[in-house]
């Protein structure tokens, strides 16, 4: 079975770096995609730009930061939601924002989760690894409708 | 003129014809007196004339002493009576004086006749013509008196009848005066009094439906003018009084106004405030998290990946990082949630607070269920406030219980309502730590503690948050405490 990839994107080196490690701890071998803004993501996920001419990523979920250069995640969810060829693929908002109209924003805009990034190590690689066994190998993803 | 000045003239000008009109009815009178006494003169004159004349026909026919004595004592008498004359009117007077001269004449004719007494006495005087004569001529001067009285009596009349006019030209006068004066007083002092009465209450009612912008004139020089003069003062104070009210009341809009701008101003300020904070609390929530995360993330993956190669202080090192990257996390989401209190909109419901406290409690013994902590939660605690705002405050009351009776062996955490005087109040006890009432002032501020962080953990903010939701509310918070023995909260809410 060819695993899908994991696209995550995130603007911190630092969290890039704690996310990849922390699920290769927990054996999750889905190859993971890394965005450093918004912009790359949306490369990735149509195939323009940068990695123009290359075939759209649909990945399995994509953990999507909120608060970038460039384009934030919210931008990102908006435009996912927003074609017809991506809108189902699931999107979980990893973000350090506890506040309310964060949350309420990202449900508007079609979030399938949203999770609060701990400071704990320990708890932000649970909620890591959890994110990555559930969404890579738990989740069935939805039918790969645009991809060739 | 005055009204007293025109009444005093109407009421002499009454008086005076009265006076007139009664003097010449005076002086009629008197006239009509003096006519009948000279009327009774020419009478008697007349009488006495009649008498010589009948006296002097007895003497023609019957010639005798007897009679001669009467008709001297006749005459004498008649003599004497018009010289004893009264006051007498000229003319009354000019006959007078010839029927004196007649009269004289008379007792001249009769001396003659007597003269010839010898020879008329016997005699037959119709047959004796001298005597004839004489006798004749006496009474034509008889005559002559008798028809001057009657030239009396006419001019008499005349004078009667002058009087008659006179009354009635004199009364008509006296008439056409009291007319005249009734006129005055009804044509000229009425409507001078009235016309000056209408306009002052039209006056008065213009004043007092608030028009007060014309000037007020007197109608005429008299008290009524004075009366105009106190209105149109009393009109000056009012259009005063009223200009400066009205002066007051464009200061008062205006200072609303202004106060209105200042009030705006005052909220755009609050609200860029508001602004700042809540941009600054996304920053902390974020981007401070950021790098705590990566510092403990890295610390940790260092002792996991390396740990081998480091020895016991090396791993001691590493686990004081974490530490006080967890401490640093816990100060920013109290920092966070003090934050949000501030800016929370204050939703009220009925709020159950013994439900709320239950599963604290139990929240509680699930994260630490080695402790034995009794709870003693009395049940249908409600009040009216925000249900999210009222569980953090509980949380943080509840919290700090737990947390500082968490060296006592038998802890008891007591949650109830008690009739505090008027006003209810709502109580957390624990029998912890305690603390001395001397600090009790700095408790409810942020970052106070009474504690070392060795001794409890805490940053000190989540009395402050609670403080605060109190104070939201309406309501107000105090602490009662003893070292060693214990502490209770308490807080009131505003119904």
């Amino acid at each position: 079975m060819s695993m899908r990839p994991i696209l995550l994107v995130e603007d911190s080196r630092d969290d890039q770096t704690l996310i990849v490690r922390s699920m290769k701890k927990n054996n999750i071998t889905n190859p993971v995609l890394i965005a450093n803004d918004g912009v790359e993501a949306l490369d990735y996920l149509f195939g323009i730009n940068t990695r123009a001419g290359e075939a759209p990523v649909r990945p399995a979920v994509v953990l999507l930061d909120m608060k970038m250069p460039r384009l934030s995640g919210l931008d990102v969810l908006e435009r996912i939601r927003g074609n017809p060829t991506t809108k189902h693929i699931p999107v979980v908002i990893l973000t350090s924002s506890d506040e309310q109209k964060d949350k309420l924003r990202s449900y508007d805009l079609g979030a399938n989760s949203y999770v609060r990034k701990p400071i704990d190590f320990t708890e932000f690689a649970e909620a890591v690894s959890n994110l990555g066994l559930y969404w890579a190998l738990v989740n069935e993803p939805p039918p790969d409708l645009g991809a060739a | 003129m005055s009204i007293k000045s025109k009444f005093r003239v109407s009421i002499g000008f009454a008086v005076a014809s009265a006076l007139a009109m009664a003097g010449i009815i005076l002086w009629a009178y008197l006239e009509l007196l003096q006519i009948r006494s000279q009327e009774a003169f020419g009478n008697e004159i007349r009488a006495h004339s009649v008498k010589l004349n009948l006296l002097t026909f007895e003497l023609l026919l019957h010639r005798s002493d007897r009679v001669e004595q009467q008709w001297i004592s006749a005459h004498r008498s008649f003599q004497e009576f018009l010289e004893a004359r009264p006051h007498l009117e000229p003319l009354v007077a000019q006959v007078v004086n010839e029927a004196i001269r007649r009269v004289d004449a008379v007792g001249g004719l009769y001396e003659n006749l007597l003269g010839d007494a010898s020879s008329l006495r016997g005699a037959d005087p119709i047959k004796d013509e001298a005597a004839q004569l004489r006798y004749a001529r006496i009474l034509a001067e008889v005559a002559a008196i008798i028809s001057l009285t009657e030239r009396t009596d006419e001019f008499l009349n005349e004078g009667r009848a002058i009087i008659a006019r006179s009354i009635v030209i004199y009364i008509c006068a006296g008439v056409l005066m009291v007319f005249a004066t009734s006129a005055v007083v009804l044509f000229y002092v009425v409507p001078g009094l009235v016309h000056p009465i209408l306009e002052l209450r039209t006056t008065i009612q213009r004043i007092g439906a608030g028009q007060l912008e014309r000037q007020v004139l007197p109608s005429s020089k008299d008290e009524i003018g004075d009366v105009f003069r106190e209105v149109e003062r009393t009109r000056v104070n009012l259009l005063v009084s009223r200009q400066r009210l009205e002066q007051a009341n464009r200061d008062l809009s205006e200072a609303k106004e202004h106060l209105e701008d200042r009030v705006q101003a005052r909220t755009a300020e609050l609200d860029a405030a508001n602004q700042d904070l809540e941009a600054f609390a996304f920053s902390v929530s974020h981007d401070l998290r950021a790098p705590l995360r990566s510092m403990t993330g890295f610390s940790q993956a260092l002792v996991e990946d390396y740990g081998e190669e480091l020895d016991d202080t090396g791993k001691d090192y590493a686990s004081r990082i974490s530490a006080a990257c967890n401490r640093m996390g816990n100060l920013i989401d109290d920092i966070l949630t003090l934050s949000r209190v501030a800016r929370a909109e204050i939703k009220r419901t009925e709020v159950d607070l013994s439900e709320i406290a239950e599963c604290i409690a139990k929240q509680l013994r699930e994260a630490e269920p080695k402790r034995a902590v009794q709870f003693k939660i009395q049940p249908n605690v409600t009040v009216q406030g925000d249900e999210t705002l009222l569980r953090t405050a509980l949380e943080n009351l509840l919290g700090n219980a737990w947390k500082y009776s968490s060296k006592k062996p038998q802890a008891i955490i007591e949650f109830g309502m008690t009739a505090n005087g008027s006003e209810p109040a709502i109580f957390v006890r624990d029998n912890g730590a305690g603390f001395d009432m001397a600090y009790a002032d700095k408790l409810f501020k942020p970052f106070q503690r009474l504690h070392g962080s060795d001794e409890f953990e805490g940053t000190g903010i989540g009395l402050a948050s609670t403080a605060n939701i109190v104070r939201r509310h309406g309501g107000r918070i105090w602490a009662d405490a003893k070292p060693d023995v214990g502490a209770t909260m308490q807080f009131t809410l505003s119904s």
